[in-house]
């Protein structure tokens, strides 16, 4: 099984990026338009799935850094998200 | 050693091109961190994580480069590991219906698009375990489930396989394990990333209960809550409190401490089969 997984990384590139970050961005480059984007609209998962897209179809790997996607909150997203504590 | 992010209950290191992960024995319920730590917690998880990579080494390879390679200070609580790219999606398998996912169930008879069947109830455990994935956060305050497709949209479909795959072989491996030593896994959360040779590699930690939630299987009844082995008994005193779950949180009394520990202590060691020494 590890074999198969060596050579699936699509990022080898070395482009990576995170795209909680790009849309973050994308935010902000609409602001400077004069735009007044609200995350209200739509939804995280949409919004990272898409940025994630794009992402990929410019050929850089949606990414995240270790100290953005470990939780070093002792599960209290986990809690909240999965048991609604 | 260069201190990069502190967190509720654990703290992330950079040191010589590794991670440091530190974990502390603090506590948190209710998005708040309490002022009480629980002695040994922070080793216990960190050592439980440990068992589990190596028992699973079978499974998936991971990020651990050495539990005792790291700074005397820090002593059974931390683990040196491999820096890893990480996948913006956090991989949650489910072997038993509760929480949210029930409510999702209830509602639309799926959870994150996989149908299951009618019939089913609150504890109930499912045909087969199910990927469940979601985003790392939701910056709108709601539920934030995702679906396979989702996951194959947003990093590829066949990374998402890798993903789906490798998260529900995890949970089988390691439900099993607990099952043998009387613990059901409800459910449990994964991180991957891609290590320097494009490896799909596990990371964070892994089936402790601060990453899972456990209940005491002797104790298992579908149809209503079920509780959780080790956390709820902190959860439940700090309700009975009176406390408004906003910051401060209350001081855990020595009573309190004593007995969460022993079920920290407790789960250790029925999964792991070891004895633990202070």
């Amino acid at each position: 099984m590890s074999d198969q997984r060596q050579n699936h990384d699509p990022y080898s590139s070395g482009q990576g990026y995170d795209p909680y970050k790009l849309v973050d961005d994308v935010i902000e480059v609409l602001v400077q338009h004069g735009l007044s984007p609200d995350r209200s609209h739509g939804s995280t998962s949409e919004r990272i799935t898409g940025a994630s897209m794009l992402l990929r179809n410019l050929g850089v790997a949606p990414l995240r850094a270790p100290e953005d996607a470990v939780d070093l909150d002792g599960g209290l997203h986990y809690d909240s998200r999965m048991h609604g504590d | 050693m260069k201190h990069i992010h502190e967190g509720k209950v654990r703290d992330l290191y950079e040191d010589n091109g590794d991670l440091l992960l530190v974990a502390s024995d603090r506590v948190s319920v209710y998005d708040v961190s309490l002022p009480t730590p629980i002695p040994d917690k922070g080793a216990l998880l960190t050592q439980l994580s440990v068992w589990w990579f190596d028992n699973l080494s079978e499974v998936v390879p991971n990020h651990l480069i050495s539990a005792t390679d790291v700074p005397i200070e820090f002593g059974r609580r931390a683990i040196r590991c491999k820096q890893l790219k990480m996948v913006p999606v956090e991989c949650i398998a489910r072997g038993y219906l509760a929480g949210l996912g029930l409510r999702e169930y209830q509602a639309t008879g799926t959870v994150s698009g996989v149908s299951l069947p009618p019939g089913l109830v609150e504890g109930s455990r499912l045909p087969e375990p199910i990927f469940t994935p979601t985003t790392k956060f939701s910056d709108t305050g709601h539920d934030e489930f995702i679906t396979f497709d989702d996951v194959a949209n947003g990093v590829g479909q066949e990374t998402a396989v890798l993903l789906r795959d490798l998260t529900t072989a995890i949970y089988k491996r390691g439900a099993e394990r607990t099952a043998e030593a009387g613990i059901i896994v409800a459910d449990t959360k994964f991180e991957f990333g891609w290590d320097a040779d494009g490896v799909l590699t596990l990371g964070d930690e892994v089936l402790t209960s601060d990453s899972s939630r456990f209940w005491p299987a002797d104790e298992w009844q579908p149809g209503g809550p079920q509780h959780a082995f080790d956390k709820q008994f902190v959860r439940d005193w700090s309700v009975s409190t009176g406390w408004d779950k906003t910051p401060p949180g209350p001081a855990i009394p020595d009573g309190i401490v004593q007995a969460t520990r022993e079920r920290y202590t407790e789960v250790y060691e029925r999964i792991t089969g070891l004895t633990w020494t202070s």
